[in-house]
């Protein structure tokens, strides 16, 4: 594979979790039915939940977990791909690069999470918890930044588009 | 710079365009655009359109949670909660489903499904666990976006009510919202709720299902169905529970009776009547005017014909003008012949009387008006009721007056007897003109001919003892006559001419002298000891042939009113003797000792042919026999200084009584006691001159060598002393004496008195 199809691949896997990205918070990622009472919860939603709980630290971090930094990360690979062949600040997109890359192997954690409740979180009539295609959405997206990131390889910051040629 | 002279200096570049081949990851954007996009669009195509609801609360609505639910699907979800500007109602705003946008119509109801657990009803519970939730029920109008939630749980919440009807009553006090409205054991629909129309009466408002609307025609008929019924009757006792939910909630019930009219149409009014036959009888109203109007209740009293149920009393009202109650009463279809022009209404209550107990039923049942069809052809609509007792005078309206000094025991209602037959009633007790106790009797038609111008009435005591020697007799003429007495009548002999209506008898204080019909005789007595008026016997060798009806004194004498029965005229002829019959206990005999038990009697010895005569001269008993003494004996005196010879001592002559002592006089001068001495006449020839009397008396014991004798006259001598006489016989007995001699009594016996 080339270069110029790593990127280009790279970039398509961006556009697609952007896109991916608002139906990944808009719809609910699952729905818990407890005693009766079902509720779908959006990602936001269980943060609002969580803060209205109470329990901010845990929404704090959920909300950082699952918003924000996938929202980063898609902003930062954008910005990588953007910046590419262009000799400027190559070291900062080499360090921006590694970063989201290393935090990747984390993103999935909401994704477990909620595999882990959908099947532990089965207790008959008085509750349950079933996914949503929110979540499918969101895992789409966490897949998206996670191909991009590893399409685009560390060295293709160092191309300039003179060098581009060979 | 020319084409040319670029052809000629141009040899060619190779010019890389890599970047300008697309390559297939772009699919994967469009392909993720698509997906999110087909998502969206058929999330927003699965939305119907978002209606209003107002609520006066909504207690457990949170927007985007509670669901909207019809039929048990969620068919929308709240979407906002909200208070209109007035602070005065909630308005909940409801996206529904594209499915439910059909919900969005005029007459849908809404209603928050609220946990209610009451009496016979349990609802909503799974709103206790997943909170309330708002319910729809489809209602049938043009497209609506705003609509106005209901407070209350409807009564069916599938489907619109086929019919709302009105239950106009006089009280409905435990029917209530949910109270069951039965068919023929069906449950057809509930009780909305009750209130009060614009006059305070209470008013049900009820619905029937669509299902069974088709039931209910413009004559049907609603009555309520007590939680729980309990009737006594005679014999039975019955207790009707409905089913769990009517013992609870009480129901109503409706039936049609006869051919169903047209279809009910919405909105229609009916009454609500107490019970089912009171819902039967639908016919037309007639009015009973009654004297009083005790124990008439409307609704309840029922109009009976041969005992069967035909009618109701429907209102009772006081006509103050009149005085009267006029009961408004409404026969049951089918019987509307009974109302014919002379039809009689009696007012049967519960009458206890010695010919019977009658109306007892109406002890439990309440009173009720009995019903006596009058000419069917020409119906009326105004009748004139009475009560029971009227009707029994006007039907057995046979009347006689009775009068006496006294009327004990017996009351109004005590029976008339004829030969142990009742054959009529004490009607009346009172004080005649003559401020006499009178009783007014009533004898029954079918036994009027019994009651002749000579008949007799006595009373008939509770019970009467009757005790001879040997015989203890009681009678107790029944339970009846026990209780209250009675009257009894008979005609003694030959009947007469039948009795008059109104005609007036004498009523006897009992039989005997009733029987002793005959003209009353009056007899004197010196002393009336013992002889009580309507008891004291006359008798005649031993046989009652008579009584005493009266005992007053009169001028230090008592006299006797006595009646004999008829056909003993011999024993009213002059010349007849009436002797006072006492106990009479004594040394010589015991006599008249029956009438210990049965009282003194009055025993008569008829006189000789003669006229008849009607005033006597009675004797007592003591005079009598002395009367008798002085007629057989002959008298004579035995003077002493001293004695303990008492009267009636006997008077022996060799052991052998031949008189006694009829006196004891204290001589004129003190000096002696005279003993004057009846010596029967066959003896008297024992007596001379010469004889010697002395005391027989007392205990002569006599000191011997071989014992001691003790000699003794009889008891009676023991007791009384006695006086014994000799007089030597021989060839020279004394004198004969005439009566009156004066003898001396001598201590003891002359010597040789035995020979």
């Amino acid at each position: 594979m080339t270069d110029t199809a790593r990127l280009q691949w790279a970039q398509a896997m961006v556009v697609t979790g952007i896109v991916l990205y608002v139906p990944a918070n808009v719809l609910p990622v699952m729905t818990m039915s407890i005693v009766g009472t079902v509720e779908p919860l959006t990602v936001l939603g269980g943060v609002e939940e969580l803060y209205d709980s109470g329990l901010w630290p845990m929404a704090a971090v959920v909300f950082l977990a699952s918003i924000v930094v996938p929202f980063l990360k898609l902003v930062s690979l954008s910005w990588i791909l953007f910046m590419h062949g262009k000799p400027v600040l190559q070291r900062q997109r080499s360090t921006l690069r590694r970063i989201v890359h290393s935090i990747g192997s984390w993103s999935m954690v909401d994704v477990f999470l909620l595999a882990i409740l959908a099947a532990v979180g089965q207790l008959g009539a008085l509750a349950g918890v079933k996914a949503e295609p929110g979540g499918f959405f969101f895992a789409a997206v966490l897949v998206c930044s996670l191909m991009a990131a590893e399409f685009y390889k560390p060295r293709m910051i160092w191309q300039t588009n003179s060098e581009q040629t060979p | 710079m020319s084409k040319s002279e670029y052809r000629a200096t141009d040899h060619g570049e190779v010019v890389a365009r890599p970047g300008l081949r697309i390559s297939w990851a772009w699919l994967f954007p469009i392909l993720a655009a698509l997906a999110a996009g087909w998502l969206f669009w058929s999330d927003w195509k699965s939305q119907g359109p978002e209606i209003e609801i107002e609520f006066a609360a909504a207690p457990g609505i949170e927007p985007g949670k509670t669901s909207l639910i019809y039929r048990g699907v969620v068919a929308g979800t709240v979407k906002s909660v909200l208070l209109d500007e007035k602070l005065q109602k909630v308005v909940v705003s409801v996206r529904l489903k594209a499915f439910a946008s059909e919900l969005a119509r005029e007459g849908t109801l809404f209603w928050i499904d609220q946990p209610v657990i009451g009496l016979g009803r349990t609802s909503g519970i799974e709103s206790l666990i997943q909170g309330n939730s708002l319910k729809a029920r489809i209602g049938s109008g043009p497209p609506a976006r705003h609509f106005i939630g209901s407070e209350v749980v409807p009564l069916s919440q599938l489907e619109e009510p086929g019919l709302i009807l009105t239950l106009r009553s006089v009280a409905a006090p435990f029917l209530d919202r949910g109270s069951p409205v039965y068919y023929r054991g069906v449950i057809i629909g509930a009780v909305r709720g009750k209130a009060l129309d614009a006059n305070h009466k209470p008013v049900l408002s009820i619905m029937v299902e669509k299902q069974f609307a088709d039931l209910v025609s413009n004559n049907s008929r609603f009555w309520s169905l007590p939680a729980a019924a309990v009737k006594l009757g005679a014999g039975t006792l019955q207790i009707d529970l409905g089913g769990l939910k009517s013992l609870l909630l009480g129901a109503v019930t409706m039936d049609c009776f006869g051919e169903p009219g047209a279809a009910a149409k919405q909105g229609d009014e009916f009454d609500l009547c107490a019970n089912e036959f009171a819902a039967r009888v639908g016919g037309s109203p007639i009015h009973v005017t009654f004297a009083e109007g005790f124990g008439l209740s409307p609704g309840i009293t029922e109009l009976r014909y041969l005992g069967i149920p035909v009618g109701l009393v429907e209102s009772v009202a006081a006509d103050l003008s009149t005085g009267k109650i006029d009961a408004t009463v409404r026969l049951a279809a089918g019987y509307e012949s009974l109302r014919g022009d002379g039809a009689s209404f009696t007012l049967v209550r519960p009458r206890v009387t010695l010919e019977g107990i009658s109306g007892i039923e109406t002890l439990i049942a309440g009173i009720y008006i009995d019903c006596v069809p009058g000419d069917a052809s020409r119906p009326a609509d105004r009748f004139i009721g009475r009560n029971s007792t009227e009707a029994m005078a006007q039907e057995k309206g046979f009347t006689v007056s009775l009068h006496a000094k006294e009327i004990p025991t017996i009351e109004k209602g005590s029976p008339v007897l004829l030969r142990g037959i009742i054959v009529g009633t004490v009607r009346d007790k009172t004080f005649d003109k003559d401020n006499e106790p009178s009783l007014t009797v009533v004898i029954r038609r079918e036994f009027a001919g019994t009651l002749t111008a000579n008949a007799k009435f006595w009373r008939v005591p509770a019970t009467s003892v009757a005790a001879g020697p040997g015989v203890l007799n009681v009678e107790v003429s029944s339970i009846q006559t026990l209780w209250k007495g009675g009257v009894e009548f008979d005609v003694f002999g030959a009947p007469g001419e039948a009795a008059k209506e109104g005609a007036q008898f004498e009523l006897f204080a009992n039989e005997r002298s009733a029987r002793a019909g005959s003209p009353p005789i009056h007899i004197e007595f010196l002393n009336g000891q013992g002889l009580l008026a309507g008891q004291t016997q006359l008798r005649y060798l031993g046989i009652p042939v008579g009584i005493v009806e009266d005992v007053k004194p009169i001028e230090g004498k008592v006299l006797v009113t006595a009646r004999l029965d008829s056909g003993y005229d011999m024993l009213r002829r002059k010349g007849s003797g009436f002797s006072l019959v006492r106990p009479r206990i004594s040394l010589q005999g015991v006599s008249g000792l029956e009438t210990l038990v049965s009282g003194v009697y009055i025993e008569c010895t008829p006189g000789a042919q003669g006229p008849l005569a009607d005033r006597f001269c009675g004797v007592s008993p003591q005079t009598a026999e002395d009367e008798a003494a002085q007629r057989t004996g002959f008298e004579i005196v035995i003077q002493t200084p001293s004695t303990g010879i008492d009267v009636d001592a006997p008077v022996l002559y060799r052991g052998v009584q031949v008189g006694k002592i009829l006196r004891k006089v204290l001589a004129a001068d003190g000096a002696s006691v005279g003993l004057i001495a009846s010596i029967d006449r066959q003896h008297a020839s024992l007596l001379r001159d010469n004889t010697q009397f002395w005391e027989a008396g007392g205990v002569r014991a006599s000191l011997g060598f071989l014992g001691i004798k003790v000699q003794t006259g009889s008891l009676k001598s023991l007791a009384l002393g006695g006086i014994e006489f000799s007089t030597p016989s021989g060839k020279n007995p004394g004198e004969r004496i005439k009566p009156g001699h004066v003898f001396t009594l001598g201590a003891a016996p002359p010597k040789g008195w035995m020979k």
